[in-house]
């Protein structure tokens, strides 16, 4: 009888102590919509082909661009038309990394996926929005790309919309998505013009395979590009938990300002770098609009993150930074 | 003949004495002297004016000169305002370069989220063509 007695409790013991688990950021809420459930799970299992829109604010100016777009599940492959200043260029994520290839240059760069980050950071959205006290409202949406889809609307407590989701229901295909500010301008979008559910897959769709090719990582850039700017060269180590996931040289008000995008589970922040100093007075005083921000000053280079994460980490963030 | 002692003179006199004409003459003297409206005096000039012909010369006074003259004049107070109140050359509005840098971290995580797997913010610039991306060198791929 005793033998059996530990067996038994274990048995009693773990579904209990599984379902007292909290949720994971990653798992999808269980009172969400089943249209939302789809539209979340669509990420790992819709097959399509389609040429979609693209637009989002770059400072002043609006970037818009045309893509034509391949996915089996996880793995994208993203091209250009003819027309786009893009022509040539070649994008596959293969469900273990994004790479991302430059014809002119004969260069391809090895990134993070961005896939999963997509499916994360609009549950994380959707979550969000239903913790700050928003409502999720659905209808009929419309036709999108020659396909009628449901109109998921996230509102505010005024009724003001901040993000809209147009889903295809049978496939949860998101056809179309729209990012609002909180004048109630469009802040980005995307929308499908044409899309198709049975796609003609080969063999080494999601595959880049260029003889000579100069491969090119993530660090590469920011040593690189803070070189070129006379900036120390700072990276989070691999094992930070921070994933480096963009890096560019931008010229805010003609200062050129090195900026690294960091992502994590947690949250996403960049790293500013530039030479000279910043005013704490102004930066107080910039409407954060739920960011947070922390400077430091090292010798003649200043450091800005800007995130959404808690301050806490941020200053953590300080302390991880280094050469590599 | 003294024309002061014309017959026809002296029918007139005669008329004007008559009792009637005498009457009538005192009646209209003792009526009150009335003082014209100015109202009234205004009203009667903007019909005239109505009916007078105007000439060219004053329709090209009214019409283009009048405004051009204070329009002019306008413009010379604007400009008397203006280097009055300049001390020298216009400053150049001051700049806000954090509000600029968390502006751009808005910016480039909404760009994310809308572009996915696509071209985001940080690839903007690296078009097919004119991307000012030098060529790689072995020093800066020295850590592969």
């Amino acid at each position: 009888m005793r033998r059996w007695l530990w067996p038994s409790l274990l048995i009693c013991l773990v579904p209990t102590l599984v379902s007292a688990q909290p949720h994971r950021r990653g798992d999808i809420p269980p009172d969400l919509a089943p249209i939302l459930r789809r539209m979340l799970t669509s990420s790992r299992t819709a097959r399509y082909v389609g040429q979609r829109v693209v637009e989002f604010k770059n400072g002043l100016e609006r970037a818009r661009h045309v893509e034509l777009v391949l996915r089996d599940g996880p793995r994208t492959r993203t091209e250009f038309p003819d027309e786009s200043p893009f022509k040539g260029q070649v994008i596959v994520e293969n469900g273990r990394q994004r790479l991302h290839y430059f014809p002119d240059k004969n260069e391809i760069r090895i990134l993070p996926q961005r896939g999963d980050e997509t499916a994360r950071r609009l549950m994380h959205s959707l979550g969000r929005a239903r913790r700050e006290g928003h409502r999720i409202v659905i209808n009929e949406g419309g036709s999108v790309a020659g396909h009628q889809t449901q109109l998921a609307a996230v509102v505010d407590g005024k009724g003001n919309a901040v993000q809209r989701l147009w889903i295809e229901p049978r496939s949860g295909v998101l056809l179309r998505r729209e990012l609002l500010d909180r004048s109630g301008n469009r802040h980005g979008f995307f929308e499908f013009q044409r899309i198709s559910f049975t796609p003609t897959i080969g063999p080494k769709e999601f595959e880049i395979d260029r003889k000579g090719a100069i491969i090119v990582t993530l660090a590469d850039m920011a040593r690189r590009q803070a070189k070129q700017l006379g900036l120390s060269f700072v990276l989070l180590p691999p094992d930070s938990g921070y994933r480096l996931d963009s890096v560019r040289i931008m010229r805010p008000e003609e200062k050129p300002v090195l900026a690294m995008a960091y992502g994590s589970p947690d949250g996403r922040f960049t790293l500013f770098q530039m030479k000279g100093p910043l005013s704490q007075s102004k930066l107080r005083s910039t409407p954060r609009e739920g960011l947070t921000t922390y400077s430091w000053t090292v010798g003649e280079e200043t450091f800005l993150l800007v995130g959404d994460l808690p301050i806490a980490k941020l200053q953590q963030i300080t302390q991880q930074l280094g050469d590599s | 003949m003294n024309r002061n002692h014309s017959p026809k003179v002296d029918e007139i006199d005669r008329k004007l004495s008559d009792p009637i004409q005498t009457f009538i003459s005192e009646a209209v003297k003792g009526l009150p002297d009335e003082q014209l409206s100015m109202a009234w005096r205004s009203e009667l000039n903007d019909k005239l004016r109505l009916v007078r012909p105007v000439s060219k010369a004053s329709a090209l006074l009214s019409f283009v000169w009048k405004p051009t003259a204070g329009l002019a004049m306008a413009g010379c107070l604007a400009l008397a305002f203006v280097m009055l109140n300049s001390s020298g050359p216009v400053a150049k509005q001051g700049s806000n370069l954090e509000a600029s840098l968390v502006s751009a971290h808005r910016d480039a995580m909404t760009a994310r989220d809308v572009a996915g797997e696509g071209i985001g913010i940080a690839e903007l610039r690296e078009t097919t063509q004119g991307s000012f991306e030098e060529t790689w060198t072995e020093v800066d791929l020295g850590s592969l």
